[in-house]
């Protein structure tokens, strides 16, 4: 599968102006660091300039890619600013949570972010961070269920977990939870604690059997996890049987079945889990209907929404986000350099 | 223990930590106006704190002997309530909030989804507290002989109840009381159900 990805890189490469590539990254990269506004990373809105929606997770995967692609070209400060608004901003619980509620903790928010702190305690070697992803990573486990699931909040007005069985994929027992499985098993390597490698495999088996593809970026979340896991016949699979029928040839994958906009970030998701099972053309499709987006506007950020053209479609809002726009910067660093 | 007799504020009952750790968390999920019955009463101590303070309580257990103690002890203090000596299976009603202490993880797995699925049709609402059986400061009930709930009733290991409630349940809450706090060797936990329709 090594050399076909090899080859199939050169012969994509050669399609495209040299430096190009580059170019798209750099812009995208500068939009991560521009939306840290106070330590959080902020969404755009497209249209009126405004800067919304400061978001701790999503602050955490600044850090995780910084940290990992850029190990030798030193750490931007703006990340490393973040990194201490996000120790400063956990709870003694250890948890976190989103932007608009302080008195729920999410299980998915903070395992993100305890990935991302872990990351960069492992090129900084600042102990704060470790200790704060420790207490991430305890807090990540204590919501767990015996059957693998987790709960996806804790409520502190009422210091209980909290979840909403028949609720969407944010508050149920929801298959999402399957990508904490990345930053449990980095908290194993980092600190040698096997309840973190018996947390991420409670999830594995949960997320094999929760698995819910309707929707890209849920459905990416899962399948990301169980890739870390080393599923990747299974993910290979569903990617097969769940996503590859929805792709269409200009690239555009919608959020779901038959819906006339994409979720950007769970497209790209797609892409990369495309690219690293060995389905290379469709990741590369993805990769360009992604860069359509990126054109549309200056900031180098991508919309949350698009359509197959790459628009901003306006369904929902009309904001570009920091998490799509990370998930791009990592595929075009897939296809520019393997990693 | 922690228990301390407080007969002033709370009548003829000790009140204990662990006492005053559940009607705090009960009095968070029920309203003045609710119809609220604990089963497996006993004789009801935390009911009788609520029902002097106004709350509608009703009181059942499958023993006379408790209840009618109940009865005497409430009827002396003036506080009112309604009394059931019945198999709580057996129980027809229709309540705002039921809840017990002490007796599901008593219950083998199917007599749990049983007390469960039937509490269901009660009301819309179920608060459960029970021991943290799993840990391993908890000495766990070993006698077969004993009416599940009470004494050293055979207990067992109740790990999976949270998933067994969100089968019931549209919300659902699991909260923790640390043995510090109760000042017992061991946990405590506490759920909470309760259907958004029907």
């Amino acid at each position: 599968m090594a050399e076909s990805i090899e080859s199939k890189h050169q012969e994509k490469l050669g399609q495209v102006p040299p430096g190009a590539e580059r170019e798209t990254l750099r812009l995208a990269e500068n939009f991560l660091l521009k939306c840290i506004k106070g330590g959080l990373a902020h969404s755009l809105n497209a249209e009126t300039g405004e800067w919304l929606k400061p978001y701790p997770e999503v602050t955490g995967y600044l850090l995780s890619y910084f940290s990992e692609q850029q190990p030798g070209r030193g750490i931007p400060g703006a990340v490393l600013s973040s990194a201490r608004k996000l120790v400063r901003l956990q709870h003694r619980s250890g948890g976190y949570p989103s932007f608009y509620d302080k008195w729920l903790f999410f299980t998915f928010d903070t395992a993100q972010i305890m990935h991302g702190l872990a990351s960069l305690y492992l090129v900084t070697k600042d102990s704060r961070l470790l200790g704060a992803a420790v207490r991430a990573a305890d807090f990540v486990c204590d919501m767990q269920l015996p059957d693998g699931s987790m709960f996806p909040v804790y409520d502190l007005r009422r210091e209980a977990r909290y979840v909403e069985t028949h609720q969407n994929w944010g508050m149920c027992f929801s298959p999402i939870q399957a990508k904490n499985i990345e930053g449990l098993q980095l908290m194993n390597r980092v600190t040698g604690d096997a309840r973190y490698a018996r947390a991420a495999d409670g999830l594995i088996a949960f997320g094999k059997r929760a698995l819910d593809t309707t929707c890209t970026h849920p459905g990416g979340y899962c399948l990301e996890g169980l890739l870390a896991a080393g599923e990747t016949n299974f993910v290979r699979e569903r990617l097969r049987s769940d996503f590859l029928p929805r792709l269409q040839p200009d690239g555009f994958l919608p959020y779901s079945q038959g819906l006339p906009y994409a979720y950007v970030s769970g497209s790209i998701q797609v892409g990369i889990l495309f690219y690293k099972v060995g389905l290379v053309d469709e990741s590369y499709k993805i990769l360009e209907w992604a860069r359509r987006v990126q054109r549309q506007h200056p900031s180098g950020g991508l919309f949350q929404y698009a359509d197959s053209e790459g628009k901003l479609d306006r369904h929902v809002h009309l904001e570009i986000n920091s998490w799509g726009t990370k998930y791009f910067c990592q595929l075009e660093r897939l296809w520019a350099c393997g990693q | 223990m922690g228990m301390w007799p407080i007969r002033r504020r709370y009548g003829p009952y000790a009140w204990s930590r662990t006492s005053q750790a559940f009607y705090d968390t009960l009095i968070q999920f029920v309203g003045r106006e609710d119809r609220v019955l604990e089963f497996g009463s006993s004789t009801g101590h935390i009911s009788f704190r609520l029902a002097r303070e106004g709350y509608r309580v009703s009181l059942l257990d499958i023993r006379a002997e408790p209840i009618n103690e109940a009865r005497q002890l409430f009827a002396q203090a003036g506080v009112h309530a309604q009394f059931f000596v019945e198999d709580f299976l057996q129980h027809n009603g229709s309540y705002d909030v039921l809840w017990n202490s002490g007796l599901i993880q008593c219950l083998l797995a199917e007599q749990r989804q049983q007390v469960l699925r039937y509490a269901a049709t009660l009301s819309r609402r179920l608060l459960l507290f029970y021991p943290d059986t799993d840990s391993s400061k908890k000495v766990c009930g070993a006698d077969n002989s004993k009416i599940p709930g009470v004494g050293d009733a055979v207990e067992y290991s109740v790990a999976d109840l949270p998933e067994l409630f969100c089968r019931y349940y549209d919300n659902v809450y699991w909260g923790r009381l640390p043995a510090e706090k109760l000042a017992v060797p061991f946990d405590m936990f506490w759920l909470q159900g309760d259907k958004t329709n029907g």
